[in-house]
């Protein structure tokens, strides 16, 4: 089923939405919310609330695109979950090894303050990542935003580990470069 | 906990590099040329113009902030040029020809005072019925409120998270009856500002099982004039779109309509007309003969931009202006009444000029001055005679038009209004439903809709 005919579903309050979604998108789901929590019940759990977010999120919300939305929502989902978890759980997984990577870049502290700086962040993390080259794009997304360990991103793109490992050193400092240029400095 | 601020605004990045990085594809490596970089040389001037006509963050109102329509800035395979729509001011061929240019650009939430209505309170209940917003772009016109029925607390629900801190605001809406149609059905509610219109999903959802029972509902002469139609032949699919791109080779003419009236006089004697046999998964008309009543109807919720009313050779009248994702309203007329319908029509049909996308006026103007409440703008440079050019006086008190222009304090800029209402003796436009920014590059006029 294609995606606008799910998002029908959704309008017409049909239930199949739900089940079309986890046919269609339920692996994907779970790979998102098991690369941050690390736990096949707790991903779960977590898959399940996108379902619920989803669900009453269309409509009035109509996605242009079905995968992301939901992928976004788990990921949400996945991170508010993680910070439940016991400081053993959260030290688990690839998010904590992500987490100390990014450290790098920018300095931690979050408040109602930070928002506009975060805007302008964000917007600097966009054209960085247009103005790469596309692997290491998808190396960088495929490390921070879907979690995917060092090995697998390695065995899918082709490249040792090494290569990886560098690759991600290189861009985290190019990335901060990017920041310090916008006044983001540590 | 230290680092997670970057981590979680990478969360936010563009959805299309979220795509292009999706687990378990195929990664091919190329090497020597950036292709990308050739892409963008030869897209040259558009990507400019783009660049351009964007010259703030361009904002949209959200209820959700992360909207997956978020896009860095380009301008891509989405530019659509399409010259067979002209400007649609009192005379049509006024304005020069210019492009629509689709921009992806990023979006940041509205501020909460810039939010319009029907983005704050998407549904409410009033006398144990539910009521869902209808469309939540476009305002109900004071005119076509019969009179007030009573009032209701709105609350704020927003979902999946409360990005302005507001969950449980409310305010009271004044709900109004709409001209010609059952308030158990569908009502207007809002303040003094703004009303838009609300349906009762519970009962518009399911069609009435007789077409006499939907006239009861619905004075559908007074709510949706006829007054355009295309012919089709061969297979007609019903889609999402509903539009000729899926088969235009199935297009015989697109017709100017007189005297619609007597369309609705022969339906409305169709009492018995029983809905008809069709599954929700039907994409594709059995007849190979139809026209298809192009319909705008502000009470309904579809003030600018078109719905359908299908009337089948072998005796169906299908139509989507109760919802256009409803699929559910088909009655069975019979082939004689069809055949009768679609005789009358051709025998009071003009052939029409260009396709109706829209009813709604436009103008295309430099701002020469800056007011509280409004801009004044010249259409001399889009006129195709300059000696026609007039000065416009465009009233922005409106949520909608109010909040685009937020931060504009330098004239010479190039706007293009969207508007209901014909200017009044004094050029002044007080209906405005939308504003884009618009630039000139090379002699050609590019307005940018995000």
């Amino acid at each position: 089923m294609d995606d606008n005919e799910i998002i029908a579903l959704y309008m017409d309050r049909s239930e199949a939405a739900i089940s079309e979604t986890e046919r269609k998108y339920g692996k994907y789901c779970r790979y998102i919310a098991y690369g941050i929590l690390h736990d096949g019940e707790e991903a779960e759990e977590c898959v399940n609330d996108t379902y619920l977010r989803v669900w009453n999120a269309i409509p009035p919300h109509c996605p242009n695109c079905l995968r992301t939305f939901i992928g976004k929502i788990t990921r949400g989902l996945a991170l508010n979950k993680r910070e439940k978890l016991s400081a053993k759980k959260r030290g688990e997984g690839q998010t904590a090894l992500a987490l100390e990577e990014l450290g790098e870049c920018i300095p931690d502290a979050h408040s109602a303050d930070n928002a506009a700086e975060d805007i302008v962040i964000r917007d600097t993390l966009n054209r960085f990542l247009e103005n790469l080259p596309t692997e290491s794009r998808k190396i960088f997304v495929r490390r921070y935003w879907y979690l995917s360990s060092i090995k697998e991103i390695a065995d899918e793109f082709g490249l040792k580990e090494s290569k990886v490992t560098v690759t991600l050193f290189r861009l985290r400092a190019k990335l901060k470069a990017e920041l310090e240029k916008e006044g983001i400095v540590i | 906990m230290k680092n997670e601020r970057l981590f979680n605004i990478i969360g936010e990045i563009d959805d299309k590099y979220i795509e292009e990085a999706v687990p378990g594809q195929k990664h091919e490596r190329k090497r020597g040329i950036s292709w990308a970089k050739w892409g963008a040389v030869a897209a040259g001037a558009a990507v400019v113009a783009a660049a351009v006509v964007i010259p703030l963050s361009v904002r949209n109102s959200a209820v959700l902030p992360n909207d997956s329509a978020v896009q860095s800035e380009s301008i891509n395979s989405t530019v659509k040029p399409d010259n067979s729509v002209k400007p649609d001011t009192d005379d049509p061929d006024r304005y020069k020809d210019f492009t629509s240019v689709t921009v992806q650009a990023d979006r940041l939430p509205w501020d909460w005072e810039d939010l319009t209505l029907s983005a704050i309170f998407w549904s409410f209940t009033f006398e144990d019925r539910e009521y869902t917003i209808s469309n939540r772009d476009e305002e109900i016109g004071e005119d076509w409120l019969e009179r007030s029925i009573g009032e209701c607390e709105a609350v704020y629900t927003p979902a999946p998270w409360d990005y302005y801190g507001k969950y449980g605001y409310t305010e009271t809406l004044t709900v109004y009856k709409i001209k010609g149609i059952d308030e158990n059905y569908i009502v207007a509610a809002g303040n003094d500002k703004e009303k838009y219109v609300y349906c009762n999903k519970g009962k518009t959802d399911t069609p009435p099982d007789t077409l006499g029972k939907l006239f009861e509902i619905y004075d559908l002469p007074s709510l949706a004039e006829l007054d355009f139609f295309t012919e089709y032949e061969g297979e007609v699919r019903l889609d999402f779109y509903l539009t000729e791109q899926n088969s235009p080779d199935t297009v015989i003419g697109r017709y100017d309509l007189k005297n619609g009236d007597e369309i609705w006089r022969i339906l409305s004697e169709c009492k018995d007309a029983k809905l008809g046999d069709y599954a929700p998964d039907k994409k594709t008309f059995d007849s190979e003969h139809c026209v298809r009543f192009t319909v705008f109807s502000e009470p309904l919720g579809t003030a600018a931009y078109s719905q359908d009313i299908f009337i089948t050779d072998d005796g169906y009248f299908w139509t989507n202006i109760f919802g256009y994702y409803n699929y559910n309203y088909v009655y069975d007329i019979g082939e004689d009444i069809a055949q009768q319908i679609i005789s009358f029509a051709k025998s009071n049909a003009e052939t029409a000029e260009r396709r109706r996308l829209s009813n709604r006026r436009y103008v295309l103007g430099t701002i020469t001055e800056i007011g509280d409440g409004y801009v004044v703008i010249d259409d001399t440079i889009a006129c195709k005679n300059p000696n026609d050019g007039t000065t416009f006086k465009v009233l922005t008190d409106k949520t909608v038009i109010r909040r685009e222009l937020k931060g504009i304090t330098q004239t010479g800029g190039l706007l293009y209004f969207e508007y209901r209402y014909k200017a009044d003796e004094n050029n002044v436009i007080d209906s405005a439903t939308s504003v884009n920014f618009a630039h000139i590059e090379d002699g050609k006029i590019w307005v940018a809709y995000c």
